[in-house]
């Protein structure tokens, strides 16, 4: 058996500001989990977007982290492409809960469309704001998010 | 049980040209150091002249007038250094950590002739950041922003301030736009 | 030893002239007692001028610590048309003496066509002028 595997997790979004939850186990026979690469079709879904997930019921990241930082261009090298976790983080046994959002209203409105608040003494009303709900960058529907991860015996 | 590092975050929603948001809020109590931060900001454009201070426990770490871009990293840059990382990690213990983003702040600076013919050093006291964290005067109180995913509205300690800066605009600006901080903590 | 830590401490200066150089002249903050790393960037104005993706460089500085008695060397200031930026800076080791002075010379490179200089010396209105911002990495003793 090899001590390195990727495992991929494709989740498929299908419209603005969806939010994807997921569940997967991480495969069996590796001690840690290393390293984390998403991989996205279109730069202009990486803005906003946020991926999350708890392992073994403990936070690894949590829901508001983006995708912006667990991601890369293909002017960085292969092999610093993944995010690797400053600790060792235990993958035997391990089951994923995750949450992946499209971040496609940013930036008008992130957080889920969220626009509880008081935001302005003018009374800015988002909703009426050209913009809201839409989807500034243009991104297509549906696009696949494939997650990465790296796991090894380390 | 918790992991051995955590990304603590601040969000906060810039409204109008030349806005200035501060926030304050206390590191995780469960870490011990802080070893990084990086901004994300909604609009590549808003980027242009925008500053951003940062203080903990009340000692400076970025100076008011820091650029915010230099805080906002690519996607050309590998992951793991898409943070300002600090050499020598602050050590924080529940600390007070504080914060103040001006949007395009730096702008109004460049009619400022007041120099000598070719130009020169401008003054702490011209640029357009001054002792807020201290005085709290030119900040008018109303505000939205969120520490770890809770909606904060205003209250005392939160404020926000309008100044009638308009710059000219280099790539348009869409408000309002949200910027995102995130810190890097160890235990 | 005092205990220090890390500040990142802009000094920023203004050019408003193509041709006229821009003196430096300033005093450090007092609890600044070590420089590690520099960083020397264009932070507003060179955008009003130009839309280009490449430009060989903005201009040259050069800088001296300690009241003069450590000469840094020769920075070019690299033209940066992207919003984002990296988080590379020139490697330093200075010990800042006390209450000294951080004094140099800046030099613009571009813009010096008759697009934004007149005969008479005085710039047209496609000038703007720019700011420059120097970023020292610092280690502070406040």
């Amino acid at each position: 058996m090899k001590n390195n595997k990727f495992q991929r997790i494709r989740l498929r979004v299908s419209s603005a500001g969806e939010t994807i939850r997921f569940n997967a186990v991480c495969d069996k026979g590796y001690r840690t989990l290393k390293g984390i690469f998403v991989s996205l079709p279109q730069d202009k879904s990486i803005l906003g977007s946020t991926l999350g997930f708890r392992l073994n019921n403990v936070e690894v990241l949590d829901d508001g982290h983006e995708v912006k930082n667990l991601t890369a261009s293909n002017s960085v090298a292969p092999n610093n492409k993944f995010f690797l976790f400053p600790e060792k983080v235990d993958a035997s046994n391990g089951s994923i809960e995750g949450r992946y959002s499209d971040g496609s209203k940013y930036p008008l409105l992130v957080d889920n469309g969220e626009d509880t608040g008081v935001f302005d003494p003018g009374k800015v009303d988002f909703k009426n704001l050209s913009g809201y709900g839409t989807n500034p960058f243009t991104v297509v529907f549906p696009y696949d998010v494939i997650i990465n991860i790296w796991l090894t015996n380390d | 049980m918790i992991r051995g590092f955590r990304f603590q975050k601040v969000s906060l929603r810039i409204s109008k040209s030349g806005q200035r948001v501060y926030f304050n809020t206390e590191s995780h109590k469960d870490f011990t150091q802080l070893k990084g931060i990086a901004l994300t900001v909604g609009h590549e454009g808003a980027l242009y002249g925008s500053t951003f201070g940062f203080r903990i426990d009340e000692k400076e770490v970025l100076d008011e007038s820091h650029e915010a871009h230099l805080l906002v990293f690519g996607n050309d840059v590998a992951p793991n250094r898409k943070m300002l990382l600090f050499e020598i990690p602050i050590p924080i213990n529940s600390s007070k950590i504080e914060g103040i983003y001006t949007d395009s702040s730096l702008q109004d600076l460049l009619g400022n002739a007041s120099y000598n013919p070719g130009g020169g050093i401008i003054s702490k006291n011209d640029v357009n950041v001054k002792k807020t964290y201290v005085s709290g005067k030119e900040v008018v109180k109303y505000s939205n922003f969120q520490v770890d995913g809770f909606q904060m509205l205003s209250g005392s300690g939160f404020s926000i301030g309008g100044y009638s800066v308009t710059p000219a605009p280099v790539t348009v600006v869409y408000y309002p736009y949200d910027v995102k901080v995130t810190l890097l903590l160890t235990r | 030893m005092t205990k220090t830590r890390i500040t990142y401490y802009p000094v920023q200066f203004i050019v408003l002239h193509p041709l006229i150089p821009v003196t430096i002249n300033t005093v450090l903050p007092s609890h600044i007692v070590k420089i590690t790393g520099i960083k020397v960037v264009h932070s507003v104005g060179v955008q009003n001028m130009t839309t280009e993706k490449y430009l060989p460089v903005i201009g040259h500085l050069s800088l001296e610590f300690n009241s003069k008695q450590y000469h840094f060397g020769n920075i070019e200031v690299p033209f940066d048309y992207q919003a984002e930026a990296s988080d590379e800076f020139l490697d330093a080791g200075i010990d800042i003496q006390r209450n000294s002075l951080l004094t140099g010379n800046y030099e613009n490179k571009v813009f010096t066509g008759i697009d934004y200089l007149k005969a008479d010396g005085t710039v047209t209105d496609k000038w703007s002028n720019y700011i420059v911002t120097i970023y020292l990495k610092t280690m502070s003793n406040d």
